[in-house]
């Protein structure tokens, strides 16, 4: 009898995306060449054989129904088990910093009431990282944890949405709290809750199910048996522009990229069947993620190229992230840009961005 | 009336995979010749299936028999082809027993006969019958418009070739009015350049009384253009001939197989595998995207998902999940999914296996023009 029912919270939007989030929730944000943020989450559940698993919904879903579908890519679609697609609450509060109130656990109540699963494993999307929540689950029953929290070690608090987590040297969680600064046990996003006490805590907050769940599991952190779990793998937080250009570009460090999609728990995406990567004769491609589907006639070096791009001969780009489908020109130039979904770069544009935060290019503006 | 289960088919597709493929020598010796890799990303399978699919015929048998176990896997319910329908979709036809015994598939003709009983369920007016080794794009509604308006029992698809090419096709006599006068198979001396390719579309009623026939013909091979098409044209059965005028090749030999896939590397290639119109769909694995060193150079080539290339590759295709080390160089040469290359190889004008391991150092280079090839899961050096 499987134990582990796996719960997806994509329900929050906070963290400057600038065009990136304006027509998608950042769990469908696309990444590493031809993933979405929340591959991971779906893998890491899937790979640790969950076979249920709950979506709560953004309040922009529709490119993230349009990538996960019925969950086959998973194999989750079920007779049995399989996907299920919870919609989350609509928000009043736009500066939230909540990933996960109580409000949306409840208002899909009967996802937790009917299974016969007896843990509940969370895991946001605004993390990249591989687990096997196998281990967490096996610390979780040795150390007869009501709540088990994954937490990695940090030199540094990564984002002020962060939690940081007190813990003993058993493992036993003493506090949950925003540190600023200083070396971190920061928080993964990600929890074991047994399915009895999820039950419980919708009956206590029955009247406060606006409270974030991390709040909820601080307070009655006292009398119930909360546990850390460390995890030492790699990870990187996604909570900006920033973090998102900087984690596209250690994908690029081949041992990070190895580790992230291990042969043995493979990240899984929706399977779009384009052609192989066509090289013509004069392109020249060092340190470069492709995907399936794009033609290469100019030069590309350091960037993350997506499924079905174009790049035309005498293009160059450098430091960049070009999504699906777009086009770049002959002898146009790219230097730290992001290229939305289907955008065109017109023959000789020349842009540039020194900064650190990259340019985003769309389908709708014209240059 | 007896209710039948499934719903009336206007055309059913069989396809005929269960050939040894013996001319692809290393290549069939642990797989059948339609699960043999190509283009990359693609087995030869793929381009069968996504004309029926790109054709809007949903419902297919395959018939396997040489060994299937690779070939089965791939199909499985026919999910990456859209086949996966409630009311058709692919069947996987092996050869079976019955209560008189059982026989494996003698013939083409013979492997459909035994089939009879599938191809009823469906009770179709026609049926396709199609090869699972030739590389071509091609929608077969205007061919079937073709067969019913010119009210045919059996229309073959034919294609101009060269005269002198002629001798090694089933070549087919014409008139006006498109009807088979003729057919040589195989002619030293060829009255006509129209080709048979193996691909047929008969109206059933027709094609099952033949295949009874022909079942209990002793001196009969069993195969359809040695013996069925000879017999309806005996039998003054309306034959005709749909002529094709697309790119078509027989991937069967190892220099044909090798030679399409070289000219898939071409700038504007006759064959192109990125035309959204008629796509071609294959069971795609989960591999992550292709990851480029800082060392590499590439050109001419086409390289699959879940490949790490550090070395130099000069027209060649890798599929999937393929690794080329640093230093290594390759050159007009196709690897085959999940091979390996060690740092330092040279490869030259090679067809390296699936699975195959090409340790430090070596060089695969032949002094002739001739292909170099390896099976899958070998080591070497």
């Amino acid at each position: 009898m499987k134990r582990m029912l796996g719960l997806i919270t994509t329900n929050y939007n906070f963290g400057d995306f600038g065009l990136l989030t304006k027509e998608r929730p950042i769990a469908s944000i696309p990444f590493g060449g031809r993933y979405r943020l929340v591959d991971f989450a779906f893998s890491n559940m899937v790979n640790s054989d969950m076979d249920s698993v709950g979506l709560i919904t953004p309040y922009l879903y529709r490119s993230l129904l349009d990538h996960v579908g019925n969950g086959k890519a998973w194999g989750l679609a079920r007779k049995n088990g399989g996907l299920f697609i919870l919609p989350g609450s609509v928000y009043g509060l736009l500066n939230s910093k909540s990933k996960l109130v109580l409000r949306d656990i409840k208002g899909n109540s009967m996802f937790i009431k009917r299974t016969k699963r007896e843990l509940l494993v969370i895991q946001s999307a605004s993390k990249i990282f591989n687990i096997n929540y196998k281990d967490v689950r096996d610390f979780h029953d040795k150390n007869n944890a009501a709540i088990t929290l994954v937490y990695k070690k940090q030199e540094n608090i990564l984002s002020d949405t962060d939690f940081n987590l007190e813990i003993t040297s058993d493992n036993r969680v003493l506090s949950i709290n925003r540190k600023e600064n200083g070396p971190v046990n920061q928080f993964m996003d990600a929890i074991i809750i047994n399915i009895d006490l999820v039950k419980k805590i919708m009956e206590w907050y029955d009247k406060q199910s606006y409270m974030d769940i991390m709040d909820i599991i601080s307070e009655i952190l006292p009398n119930i048996a909360v546990y850390a779990y460390e995890f030492k793998d790699y990870s990187h937080n996604i909570d900006n522009m920033l973090d998102y250009m900087h984690a596209s570009k250690e994908l690029l460090n081949i041992n990070v990229f190895r580790e992230l999609f291990s042969e043995n728990r493979p990240i899984i995406t929706k399977v779009h069947d384009a052609p192989p990567v066509k090289y013509e004769k004069k392109s020249k491609v060092t340190n470069t993620i492709i995907s399936s589907g794009s033609i290469i006639k100019g030069q590309v070096e350091n960037s993350i190229i997506f499924r079905n791009v174009i790049i035309e001969e005498g293009a160059k780009v450098s430091n960049s992230v070009v999504f699906p489908g777009s086009y770049i020109g002959k002898n146009a130039e790219l230097d730290n840009i992001i290229v939305e979904k289907y955008a065109k770069i017109e023959d000789g544009q020349i842009l540039k961005c020194t900064n650190d935060r990259p340019i985003i290019i769309t389908r709708e503006q014209f240059i | 009336m007896k209710k039948n289960i499934m719903r009336k088919k206007e055309c059913v597709a069989m396809l005929l995979a269960g050939g040894q493929g013996s001319r692809l020598l290393a290549l069939t010796k642990k797989n059948a010749k339609p699960a043999v890799a190509f283009g990359g990303k693609y087995r030869i399978i793929d381009f069968s299936l996504s004309n029926c699919v790109n054709s809007s015929i949903d419902t297919v048998g395959v018939l396997t028999q040489y060994k299937p176990t690779k070939l089965n896997a791939y199909l499985n319910n026919g999910e990456a082809w859209d086949l996966d329908t409630p009311n058709g979709g692919v069947h996987v036809l092996p050869p079976y027993a019955t209560e008189s015994g059982g026989n494996w598939y003698d013939g083409t003709a013979d492997a459909i006969f035994q089939n009879i009983d599938f191809i009823d369920t469906y009770n179709p007016n026609y049926v396709i019958i199609l090869s699972g080794d030739h590389l071509y794009k091609m929608d077969y509604t205007p061919m079937l418009k073709f067969h019913k308006e010119k009210n045919a029992d059996l229309t073959v698809s034919v294609m101009e070739v060269p005269l002198e090419e002629a001798p090694r096709f089933g070549i087919m006599s014409i008139n006006e009015n498109f009807e088979i006068i003729k057919f040589q198979e195989k002619p030293k001396k060829p009255e006509s350049n129209l080709a048979s390719m193996g691909l047929y579309i008969f109206s059933w009623s027709v094609l099952r009384k033949s295949l009874i026939d022909d079942s209990v013909d002793e001196k009969s091979e069993h195969d359809f253009g040695k013996n069925i098409i000879p017999k309806l044209l005996n039998e003054n059965k309306k034959l005709v001939a749909y002529k094709f005028h697309g790119y078509w090749q027989d991937v069967g030999t190892i220099q044909s197989y090798y030679d399409t896939q070289m000219a898939l590397l071409e700038e504007h290639p006759v064959f192109d595998i990125f035309d959204r119109n008629m796509r071609i769909y294959s069971n795609a694995n989960v591999s992550g995207p292709q990851y480029i060193g800082k060392k590499s150079k590439i050109e001419k080539s086409l390289i699959c998902n879940g490949c790490i290339v550090n070395g130099t590759i000069k027209h060649s295709i890798l599929s999937s999940d393929v690794v080329v080390e640093d230093g290594a160089i390759i050159e007009d040469s196709i690897l085959l999914p999940n091979s390996y290359v060690c740092k330092k190889a040279h490869i030259k004008k090679a067809i390296i296996g699936e699975n195959t391991l090409i340790k430090s150092g070596v060089t695969l280079c032949k002094d002739n023009d001739e292909i170099y090839l390896i099976g899958d899961n070998q080591e070497v050096g």
